[in-house]
């Protein structure tokens, strides 16, 4: 009798079972508590977006490897985290037409156009959102008012954004602010940033997983708030509080989610510290001397583009020996 | 030093069960090619031999003698498949019944000179790949240059540290730890001898804190001068390079990767039970411990078989599994997949038998670029970019990122979420720079 034969390979012979499907499952399970945060703030129309965000950027991916007969991913869920992150960063009242149109120019434009998943150098999200941002900035200011499911009284301080305050009234209104209303995510904004405790806990949770690493998020949010804190110390009247900046907004999603797109950002140590401190303050600078209301994602973009020179900052390989002559 | 600390589940029991002593196998191969090149047959087709004769002689008298490790007749000599899957010209030997281990007479005294030719002589083979042959390896710089005459660098560098390397390679493998629970008394006769001939200053034993050995095997080599120390196991600890800077403090220059540049040397404590014993009653090197494992099975078997014995009868008796996918010699992350069930084991290993739904498939898509292999390269390379710059070929940019640095633990593979086959890319890279510098 012939037995069956032995299959051969190349060590290693075992595998940490760690996948792109097992990495995207966990974003999007990290994006959970985002997207209860917008139903929970602004209601269906908030997942509403998020749902038409994912299926048009599966569809584009789909066709879009199917009409240039390569290997179709769709089922890596790269597509999926994206249209949900990009449906996370849109105002729940945006039509569904830009939903569509972002998310097909994040997944062809940001990233098929670079060869798929984890080649593009720019965050594909961001891409989309840019794009759809520069050409229809009307649509996409315009932000609801939060209305919570239940427990929290609505907060009725502001009207607009926290940034757009700061921006359009001057740092005199935003310090009416209660920050546990910016912490819980209880003023006007999109669904996926206005709350810091959603994405604190999604974010907490793929550090856990070790899907991201821990340098990236920390150093922007400390890159971030150091920054603010000195503009802050020299003139108070002028800049607003360190904290303040760091809580509302998109700072938290830009150091967890957006910054850390595998592919755009550093690899090593020291790239990932200089590349998150990079992000926190060029947040700050956009916001405080930019025309837009909000730095994160031309800070994440533009921080996206040093990655390569960053990745130049080498650890020291073990076991080099200097060349005595 | 900090290792990247992954959950590679631990597939071994704490404490391993005695080896079981296995009957001699129908055929026995000697290869006769292996690291050192190729040895010429001291014997002829038909002739029958004595456990211990000298089957195979290397032109070097440095290089250990290829013995032969039951009595037996030899069939003829035949090209085999070596686990290492290179093709080998092997004495193949007919064993005449069970007979007793073979012994001569062991050395007198301890004059290091005629110990490391009597050691040469007794032909030890070792389970990891190392520049160069115990004993010349683990010689004093006097004892190097008077038995071997061996006085270039790296052996005109005293030995400061012997480390006597009792961690087990791999998540899974138990053989170290086996010699040390069961046969740790041949380790103690080892000491004295290991000590004159390496002149060490210090002697250091490195065992697995989770699986220490037993108290009274510590306390007898405390007695001896030997600085006992438990380490995490957290995989590659226990390779040379790795286990010398976590022991001592100093990096192995690379891709030299010879302990010896920085006055270490590190013998495998399977080599010190072979050595200790056969200082004690003679019995040569040609005994070897290996351990069968099925992790799906839960099995895990050692056996004491002679050196030389094919897979195939090992495999039979532990009844792994009656239809393997996938056999692996050395283990999960730095062993060699096997073809060949007559493929012939010479030194003590781990051969892991996987079923077809254990068996991990590489995938040929592009890098993610998601880094997850940059924090767990013992190296601190970026297998990263050595992956893709041999895979777009390359090769002088990836040398010049120290690709020859990597010592292929298969870490980076092993966490790779694309599945990318990391170390055949960067053994390929390896191997076109050595075959662009021949043309050269």
């Amino acid at each position: 009798m012939k037995r069956p034969g032995l299959i051969v390979s190349p060590s290693p012979h075992w595998h940490s079972g760690r996948t792109v499907q097992g990495m995207m499952v966990d974003f999007a399970i990290a994006l959970l508590p985002c997207l209860l945060a917008g139903w929970y703030y602004f209601g269906w129309n908030a997942v509403r977006v998020a749902l038409l965000c994912v299926v048009s950027a599966v569809v584009a991916e789909a066709v879009w490897q199917k009409a240039l007969k390569r290997p179709v991913t769709v089922s890596d869920g790269s597509a999926v985290v994206a249209g949900l992150l990009l449906g996370l960063i849109l105002s729940p009242e945006v039509p569904g037409w830009i939903c569509v149109l972002g998310s097909v120019t994040a997944i062809l434009v940001g990233r098929q156009l670079f060869g798929g998943f984890g080649s593009n150098p720019f965050s594909c999200v961001l891409v989309g959102y840019g794009f759809i941002f520069i050409s229809y900035p009307h649509i996409l200011q315009s932000f609801p008012m939060p209305h919570p499911a239940f427990g929290l009284e609505p907060g009725g301080y502001i009207e607009y954004p926290p940034m757009d305050i700061l921006k359009m009234d001057g740092i005199q209104v935003i310090r009416d602010i209660p920050w546990t209303d910016l912490f819980l995510g209880n003023v006007p904004g999109t669904a996926g940033t206005v709350s810091v405790l959603a994405v604190l806990l999604g974010g907490i949770y793929l550090i856990a997983r070790r899907v991201i690493r821990w340098p990236i998020p920390v150093f922007c949010l400390a890159g971030a708030w150091i920054f603010a804190a000195v503009c802050h110390l020299i003139d108070p009247s002028l800049y607003a509080s360190p904290t303040f900046h760091v809580l509302a907004g998109w700072v938290f999603l830009s150091a967890f989610f957006l910054a850390t797109e595998p592919g755009t950002c550093p690899v090593t140590f020291p790239g990932m510290v200089l590349y998150g401190l990079g992000c926190g303050c060029l947040i700050i600078i956009i916001r405080t001397w930019g025309t837009y209301m909000e730095g994160a994602p031309f800070a994440v973009l533009l921080m996206n583009g040093i990655t390569p020179l960053l990745d130049r900052i080498r650890p020291r390989v073990i076991g080099r020996v200097q060349e005595s002559a | 030093m900090k290792l990247a600390k992954i959950a590679l589940i631990a597939a071994s029991p704490g404490s391993p069960p005695p080896p079981d002593v296995l009957p001699h196998p129908e055929k026995i191969f000697i290869p006769l090619d292996g690291p050192w090149g190729r040895a010429e047959a001291q014997v002829a087709p038909g002739q029958t031999v004595e456990a211990g004769a000298v089957v195979g002689r290397f032109q070097d008298p440095r290089l250990p003698m290829l013995r032969a490790s039951a009595a037996g007749s030899v069939e003829g000599i035949r090209t085999v498949n070596t686990p290492d899957g290179q093709k080998a010209q092997a004495v193949v030997l007919q064993p005449l019944g069970d007979g007793a281990p073979a012994s001569q007479a062991p050395p007198q005294g301890a004059a290091p000179v005629a110990l490391a030719k009597a050691l040469t002589e007794a032909g030890f083979a070792e389970t990891d790949r190392h520049p160069w042959p115990f004993p010349a390896r683990i010689c004093s710089p006097e004892t190097a240059s008077e038995a071997f005459q061996l006085t270039d660098a790296p052996f005109h560098n005293p030995i400061e540290t012997l480390i006597i390397n009792g961690l087990d390679r791999q998540p899974g493998e138990m053989v170290r730890r086996t010699v040390l629970g069961h046969l740790g008394s041949f380790v103690v006769q080892a000491v004295a001898a290991l000590k004159a001939l390496s002149q060490a200053s210090r002697v250091v034993l490195v065992y697995d804190r989770s699986a220490p050995p037993g108290g009274e095997l510590l306390r007898s080599l405390q007695e001896q001068g030997v600085d006992c120390r438990g380490l995490e196991n957290v995989y590659p600890s226990a390779l040379t390079p790795v286990l010398v800077q976590l022991v001592t403090g100093k990096q192995v220059p690379q891709p030299a990767s010879d302990p010896r540049l920085v006055g270490v040397a590190v013998i495998d404590v399977t080599t010190a039970w072979q050595l200790g014993r056969f200082l004690t009653d003679g019995t040569l090197p040609l005994e070897i411990l290996v351990q069968v494992s099925s992790w799906k099975s839960g099995l895990h078997r050692l056996y004491r078989v002679p050196a030389g014995t094919p897979l195939e009868p090992i495999l039979a008796a532990a009844n792994a599994a009656p239809q393997p996918a996938k056999i692996v010699v050395g283990g999960p992350l730095l062993g060699y997949a096997q073809f060949d069930r007559q493929a012939p084991l010479v030194a003590s290993d781990f051969v892991l038998v996987q079923q077809p739904d254990e068996v991990h498939t590489y995938n040929y898509r592009a890098c993610i670029n998601c880094g997850h292999c940059v924090p767990v390269c013992p190296m601190k390379l970026l297998p990263n970019e050595l992956g893709k710059l041999c895979e777009y070929g390359r090769f002088h940019d990836a040398e010049a990122q120290y690709l020859a640095h990597c010592i292929e633990c298969g870490l980076c593979a092993f966490v790779c979420p694309a599945k990318r086959p990391m170390v055949q890319l960067i053994r390929h890279g390896k191997r076109e720079i050595l075959e662009m510098r021949k043309e050269s």
